[in-house]
């Protein structure tokens, strides 16, 4: 059992277990202290400064070491500075204060200074609407600006970091949370920083541009808009958008995706999928999708698209009713039930596949699926036990992949290998309901992973 | 077609885990890295692949749905205009799509609601977010429908009934329901519309975080392995290559090329080989080179790269070379 430990959050006492951040010890409690640079699944680095804080820890005398007490209490001594939150991990008997006058000239302060080289982008920001620095601006910001327009730094403003992401120089806050995401979570350092002082900016170090399978999720955690897809760039505004869960269809992973669907003029009045998202999933996707999961589902709208039955008449394809074009394959199905043989992809959903093989089964046909893998019967006798999580394994834990480059076959199971590698602690895998998988140390692990023929030379 | 390689390679990986004592808990265990995202859920219905599918077509009445065999290998493409009757259910015209006797249109997953089976063995659900492209229809209504006039009933309008007829009928998916693969619990971190600044944009998860399906080995049964059946490599002769099948992440597959979107990223058919194996074949890195085999035609450009073994040349799928296993091939 992690050790616990007890501190007080403008007033309210919360005991979290050690090694917490005080950022996301408030967030466990309902407190908000707003963040840009800090995000949970990353290494806090305190570069953006809105996180700040008022920090006390009960002092201790020097020479005896003990707790200093005032009135019964622990006498606490408050830093003469505004500290982090976000690099700050708790310990017992601290006290926050997250609201106090002096915590808030340090948030509005740190929102000024970020808005003086911000454009006024919002009209035409794909972000608005969903935009950190605007909500928290509203919240924590100053009315007005003190600074003046025409002094604004104005820096390149539509640079295709790749063909996918766009990035905008001028909107960036230099977080590095693109940066630290492709380094620490991708494990493809393919951005960095470039120049310095206020004119600090992002640079694709790869080329071709961007070049990492997962660079569509730096644009869900970027807290502006400095960097966009070229998928939905100009496409809605998100509030406009309607939220539907699905899965992607892509490869084996199966991660959790949200459909934003639209109703628009543009397409004669139907509704279209204008983007994929991710969906909160932690123990198949967390919250990240390859690129491959955000911008092929374009598929489904190509022109190609077939739309009504077809029967061949006269060695031509002509167009044919429901009821004419079923009837006709099940006639020439019934007249070779010996010879009936059903071929089915896993491209096709349970429900498809299992009345496929009812009607093969009953007919007395052969069910086949077009793969060139074998082994599924296996999976079913010596599978993954439930309650895997492929990214909650760590030290001591092993993951065999035998014939089988997930980067490219399975890509957020490679993202998921990476984050286990990480030295972390127990407190990243916490969650508000008790229903852990277990401490990660002290288990011994193996999981094969496979795929492709004997003989591939790598192995 | 690589079917009993894989099958044996899977066996000798469930014996090894078998033999370690890794089976049947949570993080210990065998997962397939599939094709296809659904692979899984096919195997769990009872579908096995085929070793030579060419064969199994031949004069056949063929139901092929969801599947472009005649555009991903000549071969096929050959077995199929030797069947006696196609009928072909898909969501895109395909090489074949053109060469069927009856044509049904079917849903994207986007168009209805579904489950698959990830890798993992985790069931999931799918929703429908925009609707039907033209008169198409959702894969099983459609069967549902060629059924009846066979005189086979089977549930066509609702994917929870048919689920609920499977979860019946297959013991590892007995207790589930759609209900069930709908529920969520909380996560950490937080995330979601009001929680943007902390997470970043991502939506939470209110519509199901699916179940793992319950493996035998946990289950408490018996975990039969069949044994491995041993074969002679393949080796190479004087001007011969083994050529190994690699995947690609961007490929000209149909769910791919089609998105258009991703045009720039996937390139073009490159072959790798060690720089002694292109001493040997007196190519150079650029280079365009033929490959042959099986009846098999294609183009690629050469690359150097170290790491591949001398003789082997590996190729990737899904890029217009249809190569199934690892086979003995002519580059030149």
């Amino acid at each position: 059992m992690t050790k616990q430990v007890s501190l007080t959050i403008n007033g309210k006492q919360i005991t979290v277990p050690d090694g917490t951040l005080v950022v996301d010890a408030a967030k466990m409690a309902g407190i908000d202290i707003p963040v840009f640079c800090h995000h949970p699944k990353l290494e806090p680095v305190g570069m953006c400064r809105m996180c700040l804080v008022e920090i006390g820890r009960p002092m201790l005398d020097r020479n005896t070491g003990q707790v200093v007490m005032e009135n019964g209490q622990p006498k606490i001594q408050f830093m003469p500075k505004l500290e982090t939150a976000c690099t700050n991990r708790v310990s017992e008997g601290m006290v926050v204060m997250t609201v106090s006058d002096n915590a808030k000239e340090g948030q509005r302060g740190t929102v000024e200074l970020l808005l003086t080289s911000h454009p006024l982008d919002c009209p035409i920001c794909d972000k608005g609407g969903e935009c950190p620095l605007q909500n928290l601006t509203m919240q924590f910001g100053p009315g007005k600006s003190r600074f003046l327009y025409d002094e604004k730094l104005h820096l390149e403003k539509q640079v295709p970091l790749g063909e996918l992401i766009w990035l905008d120089r001028e909107r960036c806050i230099q977080c590095a949370r693109c940066i630290r995401f492709q380094d620490e979570i991708a494990g493809e350092a393919v951005l960095g920083f470039d120049e310095r002082g206020r004119n600090t900016q992002i640079i694709s170090l790869s080329d071709p541009g961007f070049d990492s399978v997962f660079s569509g999720n730096t644009t869900d955690i970027c807290p502006v808009g400095a960097l966009t897809t070229a998928d939905f760039r100009f496409g809605a505004r998100p509030w406009e958008l309607k939220a539907q869960a699905s899965i992607c269809t892509q490869c084996p992973v199966g991660c959790n995706t949200t459909l934003n669907t639209r109703r628009e003029a543009k397409a004669g009045g139907e509704i279209v999928v204008k983007r994929v998202m991710p969906r909160q999933n932690e123990e198949v996707n967390e919250i990240w999708l390859c690129d491959k999961g955000r911008f092929a589902y374009h598929y489904t709208e190509n022109k190609k698209r077939l739309t009504r039955p077809l029967v061949r008449k006269d060695d031509k394809l002509a167009r044919a009713s429901w009821d004419a074009a079923a009837k006709f394959a099940a006639e020439k199905f019934s007249a070779n039930k010996k010879d009936f043989v059903v071929l089915a992809s896993g491209r096709l959903a349970n429900e498809d596949l299992f009345n496929l093989k009812s009607l093969a089964d009953t007919v007395g046909g052969r069910a086949i699926l077009y793969s060139d893998m074998g082994g599924g019967g296996l999976t079913r006798l010596a599978g993954v036990g439930a309650g895997t999580n492929i990214g909650a394994m760590g030290a001591g834990d092993a993951i065999l992949v035998v014939a089988s480059d997930l980067y490219e076959e399975a890509p957020i199971w490679w993202c998921a290998r990476q984050t286990s590698r990480r030295p972390r602690r127990d407190v990243d895998r916490c969650q508000p309901a008790p229903d852990q998988t277990g401490p990660l140390c002290e288990v011994r692990h193996p999981l094969c992973l496979r795929r492709r023929s004997k003989n591939h030379p790598r192995l | 077609m690589g079917v009993n390689g894989t099958s044996a390679l899977a066996s000798a990986c469930a014996n090894l885990l078998k033999e370690t004592n890794h089976i049947g808990r949570a993080n210990n265990g065998l997962v397939g890295v599939w094709q296809r995202a659904n692979d899984q859920g096919a195997f769990e219905i009872g579908f096995e692949p085929e070793e030579d599918l060419a064969k199994a077509l031949k004069g056949k009445a063929v139901y092929i749905v969801g599947a472009d065999p005649a555009g991903d290998d000549p071969n096929l493409a050959k077995a199929l205009n030797g069947a006696r009757f196609v009928a072909v259910q898909d969501i895109l015209e395909t090489a074949t799509t053109e060469l069927a006797d009856v044509v049904f249109p079917a849903q994207a997953f986007t168009e209805r609601e579904g489950t698959l089976v990830s890798g993992e063995r985790r069931v999931q659900r799918f929703y429908a977010a925009v609707p039907a492209k033209g008169d198409s229809k959702p894969d099983f209504a459609i069967t549902s429908m060629v059924a009846k006039q066979m005189g086979v009933i089977l549930e066509g309008s609702s994917p929870s009934v048919v689920f609920d007829i499977m979860a019946n009928s297959i013991e590892a998916f007995n207790d589930l329901t759609y209900e069930k693969l709908a529920e969520v619990h909380g996560q950490w971190p937080i995330v979601g519309r009001g929680d943007l600044y902390y997470g970043g944009t991502t939506y939470e998860n209110t519509q199901g975080l699916g179940v793992q399906l319950v493996p035998m080995a946990q289950a408490g049964g018996t975990v039969r392995i069949p044994k491995v059946r041993k074969e002679a490599a393949l080796r190479p002769k004087e001007k011969e290559l083994l050529a190994v099948p690699v995947n690609k992440l961007y490929d000209l597959g149909v769910t791919v090329r089609t998105a258009e979107f991703l045009g720039k990223r996937i390139g073009g058919t490159q072959v790798a080989m060690h720089p002694a194996t292109a001493a040997k074949l007196n190519v150079e890195a650029g280079q365009v080179v033929k490959v042959s085999f099986d009846g098999v035609n294609g183009e690629a450009v050469v690359k150097i790269d170290e790491t591949v073994a001398t003789g082997v040349a590996l190729l990737p799928r899904g890029m217009g070379i249809a190569i199934h296993e690892p086979t003995l091939a002519k580059v030149k």
